[in-house]
């Protein structure tokens, strides 16, 4: 995989986002993020981890820019980010397909609002990416009749339509069973060393983060900040085979330990919360 | 590779017939198959019960009736409604009853949609019509809409115009309630995610808002609709004029009886129709609630 290359189907150059010194709080003594500094390179694949509730989707939410953060600043491409824009899209935790469109006009929602040529080379493409997720033969169809699996991967479509410099996944495969995760993990993986697209992947299972990504990052509890930079060498391209790999075995161990230490003091802050609360009452 | 296990899943949940697994069973017509399979989807045990929760209910009608338990004393039995019904509903008399009723309906509800949907996607598009709008509406809504009869009988000369000016505002509040709670509703991850792929307002407006607010505007219509009916007789009943509530009540009037239950059971037949022609209109409108 070459990052540097132009790509044939996504047809633009990777990007590169980077979060520099980051505060973010939701108000008095409910502080989220804590000077989050990290760096997502051009043409790699990013993960995010950290306990449930530590402000994940707070990250997304400001890199995207929907949201600006208190102190600090979020680049992408070494420009600051001002507002929401399709250089960098958000695939959601919850399908954001709309139920009322059916997965043809789903896909070239974007190109339409931007007002392009919807025949020509949009269609093609869209005809391209659809096929390469493998769900050629539903484009009539409305997300309600489509799999929950169908639907996520009818999601990355809708975003990679629009040439987006970096993928923005915020825990994308949460809720899906087992098996349907796994199939859209191949997916994925695929997606990312056909297009060599720039992705940051949020996730709260740490076997995914190791299995598809080239770094992860680990976050602490909230207030959040980057416990641990973990780089993942396994080879590319992956295979389920990499799971029993010696290495792999390893980097979760690893990932285990940063995390174990973060979820027992979630919990032992959870239980004297709990205590003074009661302590209050009584 | 899901794809194609997808498709295999979608042909195995066409109907099984299971007719067909029973020994003996020989093949047939396909005008047979077709009658078998209609008798089977009108004669089973659920409609049996259906069919009889209404047989009861009106043997019941009939008990109470002819042994003239109190308050039932004067209430006509069954067949008498019957009897009356025959004579009465070929007549022209019926008919004008009816088209004056459902003229007045239609149009006093038609006002309604045109004003009340558009109002409601405007206080829930734009903050500063509701801010305008919005206090003005809450404080007139607790008025029940009956209590607004001596008032509209006041306001307009014509008896015509007061009750569709009463119909119209017994379907206004529901409709504007709903579309504005159906505009609040529309996810803001949609919007959101529009927003990224760079939606200008209108197209906010059209692709999201509207359609996000779709199933509400017509839940607004079906409450608003129940309500019409109620101003339609309640104000036919008090400021006079043809239709079904005039009807009913010149019958207590008259000492016609029968008549009172034939006016009630036609007004119910008739309100019961233009639900029906909601719900119809609601699921051309909403291809995409209906593929379950």
């Amino acid at each position: 995989m070459n990052s540097s290359a132009k790509n044939n189907v996504t047809g633009v150059e990777p990007g590169e986002m980077e979060m520099r010194g980051c505060y973010y709080s939701f108000g008095e003594g409910k502080e989220v993020l804590d000077n989050v500094s990290f760096k997502v390179e051009k043409g790699s694949f990013t993960c995010l981890c950290g306990p449930s509730g530590c402000g994940k989707t707070t990250i997304i939410n400001l890199l995207a820019g929907y949201t600006t953060p208190d102190m600090g600043e979020c680049l992408i491409d070494g420009v600051p980010v001002q507002g929401p824009g399709a250089d960098r899209l958000v695939v959601f935790q919850e399908t954001a397909l709309l139920p009322w469109m059916t997965l043809w006009e789903n896909t070239i929602y974007g190109p339409r609002v931007q007002g392009k040529d919807l025949t020509g080379e949009v269609a093609d493409r869209a005809e391209e990416l659809i096929n390469m997720v493998g769900l050629t033969g539903f484009e009539e169809k409305y997300p309600s009749q489509l799999s929950g699996g169908m639907q996520r991967r009818a999601e990355l479509v809708r975003a990679l339509i629009n040439q987006p410099k970096v993928l923005l996944m915020d825990e994308p495969f949460r809720g899906l069973d087992a098996m349907t995760r796994q199939i859209m993990q191949e997916y994925i993986i695929q997606l990312f060393e056909q297009t060599g697209t720039t992705i940051l992947f949020v996730t709260a299972e740490l076997e995914e983060a190791i299995f598809v990504g080239d770094v992860a990052y680990f976050l602490t509890a909230r207030p959040a900040m980057v416990k641990k930079e973990l780089v993942i060498n396994l080879p590319r391209p992956r295979k389920f085979e990499h799971f029993s790999s010696r290495e792999f075995v390893e980097l979760q161990r690893e990932a285990i330990e940063t995390v174990d230490e973060e979820a027992q003091k979630a919990f032992s802050a959870f239980l004297k919360a709990k205590e003074s609360k009661a302590k209050q009452s009584a | 590779m899901e794809a194609i296990q997808m498709n295999k899943v979608e042909k195995n949940t066409d109907q099984v017939d299971w007719a067909s697994r029973i020994d003996g069973y020989t093949e047939h017509t396909p005008f047979q198959k077709f009658w078998r399979r209609s008798m089977r989807g009108i004669f089973n045990l659920s409609n049996l019960r259906r069919i009889l929760s209404l047989v009861i209910i009106v043997v019941l009608w009939h008990v109470v009736t002819t042994l003239k338990i109190p308050p039932f004393t004067r209430v006509p039995t069954p067949y008498e409604v019957w009897v009356d019904a025959l004579s009465f509903i070929p007549t022209m008399h019926c008919f004008m009853c009816v088209i004056f009723s459902m003229g007045r309906i239609y149009l006093g509800f038609t006002i309604a949609c045109l004003i009340g949907i558009p109002l409601g996607l405007m206080m829930g598009w734009n903050r500063v019509v509701k801010n305008f709008v919005f206090p003005t509406f809450e404080s007139l809504r607790p008025i029940p809409v009956i209590s607004w009869i001596p008032l509209s009988v006041i306001m307009f000369p014509l008896t015509e115009h007061s009750i569709v000016f009463l119909v119209f505002l017994g379907a206004f509040y529901p409709i504007v309630l709903n579309t504005l709670l159906g505009v609040e509703s529309v996810r803001a991850d949609y919007i959101q995610g529009a927003l990224s792929l760079g939606s200008k307002p209108r197209h906010i407006f059209f692709d999201l808002i509207l359609p996000g607010a779709l199933p509400s505007i017509f839940t607004g219509m079906t409450v608003g609709m129940g309500l019409a009916w109620v101003m339609v007789v309640a104000a036919e009943m008090v400021a006079g004029g043809y239709g079904l509530g005039y009807m009913t009540w010149e019958s207590y009037i008259l000492i016609a009886y029968p008549r009172i239950i034939l006016g009630m059971f036609t007004i119910g037949a008739c309100g019961y129709f233009s639900s029906a022609v909601i719900r119809h209109l609601g699921n051309k409108a909403m291809p995409w609630r209906s593929l379950f």
